[in-house]
């Protein structure tokens, strides 16, 4: 089974500070991590490779700028045979519109490609839309939120959490997947498999051209506005007095905000 | 001068970090209660490739050098120092012996096990009358034919009740004296004559397994005898100037503890109506702990860089176990103080860290034991003789 998994290189969100002077991201001191939701989709999509008595393969794609290269790498000292980056300054603020075309074309390079999995959301701007994108893009059927993934007689089934029950989907031909964090978390990447992870012709490095991205078809669909700040946080305040009396005080409190 | 660490030790640090977190941290009061670490944290450690970091791929190591074994041992040493102190015992001396003195057909027997953690390694060198004076020592292995016949008895071997394969010196030959008449070998668990003796209950570092180790008359093939017949203390002693380094780097993770652990409290600690990190006393404890971290951090990298790039390490080694275990007990004491009764109290990890800090200035080579070392080093030049 050769199966695709889309990673992302994103700001560690801990990281990331607000200049409200300047109304932007202060991002001096953010660090660059793999989206976590996208470690637990390769997981998945190794688990599979590794229960594949045909074996198989999986390949790690990302878009990004030159720094992404490192998630690629990341992503085979976790596991995946090899890995490719479509990076080029046209991609610099790409929307997900032009991110959805780069990947398509990418899988599309990789052909035949049994699987795509993606995270099920993105940890800096918290939408989910990826997976379902890419299936309309590809014209592939798609599964949202797959807790767990197992080979099944014919294809895969995927168990999925529908109104708080377990429900299993079945899977005959390629499709996309979305993972959602479940009981198998991502392994750590093993010592060794770090020290050769930079070793040369694991990663490809493709050019949105090299996909045959131009003109029109990088034109996005949405452009960044601005920043709306939230409201300040204030600092909390100190109820005083004995344990009845400050009880009180506190449901007081929480009354008169509405938030009982 | 470039003091960036390369991608694969950049990512390699992230990976310690998480795993520290999530698997070692949690568990740290909890195996110092029990003096006990559980069998699933060195399976782990063993699956992820934690247990070989230093050595090359060919003997199943990861081949991440001294800078990726230090980087270990910081970030284990942040969380939890039995579980450093498990690793320091397996693969920065019990291993490394194997490693530094063995044959290359010892190498291929016995390390891929060892670095994957199938087996547990330890280093028996101490005795009842041979301490800080290894030379001293007594346990005797007698030629017998094609084998050896090993009397005596080890102490506090540290991993001496869960160790599978022991690295043993022992005299061959009294009348040479150590440099000449001892002998390091490799003695399996299970061969006959082996016991696991006394198990000590420590001060500190108690999830760590320390244990008498008795040899009556236990026999080995001549195979067994790391390197050649009389090179054993040379062997032992270079292993421990390597493994003095790994100490430092797991001082280095206390303090980086201590000191987060101060500014935090520091930041939020209120009295006299305001932070206590407003105060003069408490700026300073920060300040010096910040000092004591960047030296040591700069000193102990330096260091595994000389170490990977082949250079002469000695001084500097015995410099990041004297300078890293004294700043550590330091730094610690420093962060307890501030806590008050907080860090008095067992519930809070500082307690803990403070009993484990104080084995630092005592294994491995007491810090006595450095300032020869160190001594020697800068004499050497002169012509002055240094000896205990």
């Amino acid at each position: 089974m050769r199966i695709v998994v889309c990673v992302k290189q994103v700001y560690d969100p801990a990281t990331v500070r607000i200049s409200r002077s300047r109304e932007e991201f202060d991002l001096r001191g953010a660090t660059r991590i793999t989206n976590p939701a996208d470690r637990y989709a390769l997981e998945a999509g190794l688990r599979l490779r590794d229960g594949d008595a045909l074996g198989g393969e999986v390949i790690a794609v990302t878009v990004g700028d030159a720094q992404a290269d490192d998630t690629a790498h990341e992503a085979i000292a976790m596991g995946a045979d090899h890995a490719m980056l479509v990076s080029g300054r046209e991609l610099a603020a790409a929307s997900g519109r032009t991110v959805t075309r780069a990947l398509a074309a990418a899988v599309e390079r990789l052909a035949p490609v049994d699987l795509v999995l993606t995270g099920y959301i993105g940890a800096v701007n918290g939408t989910g839309g990826l997976a379902g994108r890419l299936a309309a893009a590809l014209g592939w059927p798609v599964v949202l939120d797959a807790l767990q993934l197992a080979p099944a007689a014919d294809g895969l089934e995927a168990l999925v959490s529908y109104a708080g029950e377990g429900r299993l989907v079945s899977l005959s031909g390629p499709a996309v997947v979305s993972v959602r964090p479940g009981p198998e978390r991502p392994r750590y990447a093993h010592a060794a498999r770090i020290a050769n992870a930079w070793q040369p012709g694991l990663v490809e490095t493709c050019s949105p051209a090299d996909l045959g991205l131009e003109g029109d078809l990088l034109i996005g669909d949405t452009e960044a506005g601005g920043l709306v700040l939230g409201a300040e946080r204030t600092r909390g305040q100190v109820i005083g007095g004995g344990v009845e009396d400050a009880a009180g005080a506190v449901l007081e409190v929480l009354r008169s905000q509405r938030l009982i | 001068m470039d003091f960036t660490f390369s991608k694969e030790h950049q990512l390699f640090r992230q990976t310690v970090h998480e795993f520290a977190e999530q698997e070692i941290k949690p568990l740290a009061q909890k195996v110092d209660k029990d003096e006990s670490l559980a069998t699933e944290t060195i399976r782990k450690l063993g699956d992820a490739g934690l247990l070989g970091v230093p050595f090359p791929q060919k003997y199943g190591g990861a081949g991440l050098g001294e800078t990726g074994y230090c980087i270990l041992m910081e970030e284990i040493g942040r969380v939890c120092t039995s579980t450093a102190t498990l690793i320091g015992a397996h693969v920065g001396i019990g291993t490394l012996a194997i490693y530094m003195g063995g044959t290359e057909a010892q190498k291929m027997r016995y390390m891929p096990d060892l670095c994957t953690g199938r087996k547990i390694a330890s280093f028996c060198l101490t005795e009842p009358g041979a301490g800080s004076d290894a030379a001293a020592i007594r346990t005797s292995a007698i030629r017998d034919g094609h084998n050896y016949i090993i009397t005596g008895s080890k102490i506090y071997i540290t991993n001496g009740p869960i160790a599978s394969t022991f690295s043993v010196m022992a005299m061959t030959d009294p009348a040479l004296g150590a440099r000449g008449g001892a002998t390091a070998f490799i003695v399996e668990k299970g061969t006959p004559g082996l016991s696991v003796g006394k198990i000590e209950h420590k001060m500190g570092i108690r999830g760590s397994a320390t244990s008498e180790i008795v040899f009556d008359e236990v026999c080995v093939p001549t195979e067994n005898v790391i390197g050649q017949v009389g090179a054993g203390f040379v062997t032992f002693m270079q292993t421990l100037d390597s493994g003095r380094l790994g100490l430092g780097a797991a001082s280095l993770g206390g303090i980086r503890t201590a000191l987060e652990y101060m500014a935090q409290y520091a930041a939020g600690r209120q009295q006299f109506g305001k932070p206590i990190g407003e105060k003069q006393s408490i700026q300073w404890m920060i300040a010096e702990t910040a000092a004591d971290l960047d030296l040591l951090y700069s000193l102990v990298y330096r260091t595994a860089w000389m170490v990977d790039t082949g250079q002469a390490y000695s001084r500097e080694a015995a410099a990041c176990k004297l300078f890293g275990s004294t700043a550590a007990s330091r730094a610690i004491d420093r962060a307890l103080q501030v806590h008050g009764a907080l860090g008095y109290s067992r519930d809070f990890p500082l307690e803990r860290m403070w009993r484990d800090a104080r084995i630092g200035e005592i294994f491995e080579g007491t810090n006595e034991v450095q300032h020869y070392v160190i001594a020697e080093e800068v004499l050497k030049p002169y012509g002055v003789r240094v000896r205990p």
